[in-house]
């Protein structure tokens, strides 16, 4: 009883900010809509059409595109923050150490447009663009040109967010452990891969899920540097909401991503669990 | 008694106190738009040309908020807050201003209330259902075709040239939510097709995806803007303003008057004032002199438009928007906005189904 009590506010501003919301989101996806108007009328019916209309093919590509993007940039950066992570927390002197903390912390409260810009500025035309175009023999107009950008923009994100993440599992990694593999005779990278790895797979897979959290809802990123080729589902429902005004359809695409997403994350989860 | 005080009425109070009080300082001057006002324009130079018209006509008291993207975005923000939304005058065009009328949101105005619209011809006025005035036009402007020739691999004389396979990666088009899609209808007109039957449009828009031609959509005007300058693409299609802001800064070539199937589409732009403004004579007042001649003049060359008034000078430098008959006739197509901003969803689907995935 005094734990119901105990949680109250905070159940309370759940059930407020967020199923009032979610609900309303679920019933107008539902409502059917007049070309012309804002949103559902006061009147309108009820409909499968919203959902019904996500069958064609094309959805189905702007959803696996969505999930590729983000899954190869999650498991990107837990590759690249990982090594990060542990030069941070076992490598680096107390001062540098701190000086690095602050410096991932700081990335990840930097203002995400001037972030998407500077990209945009540094890897577009006005920058290395013609430079990378010409190393790699990819037009700096092409659709894989922009795909590269986007991946770029939402590894600047996920990184030092992931890196913040394993900080704590990596630090908690007795070195011991691997002195010990070491001093038995196992090389370096064997020690790395046989201690500090399965030790850190709990963090791994927060930082995972972390980033493919932070990939599935990114807009501003595919907006700015996808270059109208590439298409997040949050650019699709940007532009139901916002542009076209059909909130009903932009309900249900939002419906369906929130459904397969929660698959996703619970799919893992089991895995890991089946693995633990 | 329940006191029902919101921050506006708060602000509409002191701001009335105030004024009261500096007319008793000051012998009885009254200030224009004592009763604040929220108004709604496009980013600069828009904004910036309005605020120095609203500090001459004198006003005092406005709160300036700028259009989120494209005017449609406010419709939105409006739905939420009505019936009151925190704005009172709103700067948009004709398919934004037909959206409002179509909700009952914008407040009917007249000669009486406006008088200067007795010199703006009325086909530039939009219409309610009812055949009611619901918009105050400012500006002439319009949609056209343009290049870098300094940076395109050909010259470009008529839409055929857009499918000339030098030209990869070369075209900015708009998403079909920019410019309510005449974009695509310049592309039916050239196959036969209308605002009516816009088939032949989306087929050639399929075989210009499927060239590899376009080398970037944009939704944001800025983008536009941006991909031309920066000459990541060399081709647009876009509203007389921004490719004048961009031909400020590289060579660009207007095709405004160069080739029938290159159609410039003209528009107005203008103020709606809302049904549940507080400060609709305030509004109106404003709005009234935002079209007289010479200020309608001053506005217009800060923001690279024509001026509505026929009792206006003509800005220089708008050569592409000045059409005799037969260049109207030949070059310019006035769309039927209605139709259009009422297919925007169809369109988007559309785009989203059979040409994004080209791209």
């Amino acid at each position: 009883m005094a734990g119901l009590i105990l949680l109250s506010p905070a159940m309370l501003i759940v059930l407020l900010l967020l199923a009032v919301p979610l609900g309303t989101v679920i019933r107008e996806s539902f409502l059917t809509f007049e070309a012309g108007r804002i949103g559902a009328t006061d009147d309108a019916l009820f409909t499968l059409e919203n959902y019904a209309e996500l069958l064609h093919p094309a959805y189905a590509s702007y959803f696996l595109q969505t999930f590729r993007f983000a899954i190869f940039t999650s498991i990107l950066s837990v590759a690249i923050s990982l090594p990060l992570a542990y030069i941070v927390a076992h490598v680096l002197p107390n001062r540098a150490k701190t000086c690095a903390i602050a410096l991932l912390i700081g990335l990840v409260f930097l203002n995400s447009m001037a972030r998407v810009y500077a990209i945009q500025l540094s890897l577009g035309p006005t920058g290395f663009a013609r430079t990378i175009s010409n190393l790699t023999g990819i037009s700096a107009n092409s659709r894989a040109y922009a795909e590269l950008l986007v991946t770029v923009g939402l590894l600047h994100f996920v990184i030092p967010v992931s890196a913040l993440v394993l900080l704590g599992s990596v630090k908690n990694i007795d070195r011991r452990l691997i002195e010990a593999a070491q001093i038995l005779g196992a090389p370096r990278w064997k020690s790395h891969l046989s201690i500090t790895l399965p030790l850190c797979l709990p963090g791994i897979l927060s930082a995972f899920l972390v980033s493919l959290t932070m990939c599935l809802g990114a807009f501003v990123v595919p907006l700015i540097l996808g270059g109208g080729k590439v298409m997040f589902i949050s650019n699709l429902i940007y532009n139901r909401f916002s542009q076209v005004t059909n909130y009903p359809s932009g309900s249900a695409v939002a419906m369906t991503m929130l459904i397969i997403a929660l698959m996703v994350i619970a799919g893992i989860f089991a895995v890991a669990r089946r693995r633990a | 008694m329940r006191l029902d005080m919101t921050r506006r009425g708060f602000l509409a109070a002191s701001a009335g106190g105030i004024a009261a009080m500096s007319n008793v300082a000051g012998g009885g001057r009254i200030a224009h738009a004592a009763q604040p006002l929220t108004i709604v324009d496009w980013g600069p130079p828009f904004i910036d040309a309005t605020r120095e018209a609203f500090a001459e006509y004198g006003g005092s008291n406005a709160t300036w908020v700028i259009h989120d993207g494209g005017a449609a975005n406010v419709l939105a923000k409006i739905k939420a807050a009505w019936p009151n939304p925190p704005y009172d005058m709103i700067a948009a065009w004709r398919p934004v201003f037909l959206s409002m009328a179509r909700e009952g949101w914008l407040e009917p105005v007249t000669v009486e209330d406006v008088p200067h619209l007795k010199d703006v011809p009325e086909r530039l006025i939009d219409k309610d259902e009812d055949g009611n005035w619901v918009s105050i036009p400012r500006s002439l402007t319009g949609a056209v075709f343009a290049y870098r020739p300094d940076v395109c691999p050909i010259e470009i004389n008529t839409l055929e040239d857009l499918f000339d396979p030098r030209l990869k990666g070369q075209i900015a088009w708009p998403h079909p939510l920019t410019y309510s899609n005449i974009q695509l209808l310049a592309l039916a007109i050239h196959e036969g097709g209308s605002e009516e039957n816009m088939d032949p449009g989306w087929d050639l828009l399929r075989k210009l995806a499927e060239s590899g031609n376009i080398g970037r959509t944009f939704n944001s005007i800025s983008e536009g803007i941006t991909s031309l300058t920066t000459g990541e693409t060399s081709i647009s299609f876009m509203d007389g303003p921004s490719m004048l802001s961009v031909s400020r800064n590289v060579s660009l070539k207007f095709l405004s008057k160069h080739d029938e199937s290159l159609k410039t589409f003209p528009w107005t732009e203008g103020w709606g004032i809302l049904k549940s403004s507080k400060a609709r004579q305030e509004a109106l007042d404003f709005a009234n002199y935002t079209i007289s001649p010479e200020v309608n003049t001053r506005i217009n060359a800060a923001f690279g438009d024509g001026p509505v008034n026929t009792k206006s000078e003509p800005v220089e430098g708008l050569e592409y928007l000045s059409f005799n008959d037969e260049q109207l006739e030949r070059f310019a197509y006035f769309p039927d906005f209605d139709l259009l901003s009422k297919n925007a969803d169809a369109a988007s689907k559309r785009f989203e189904q059979e040409i994004q995935p080209l791209l």
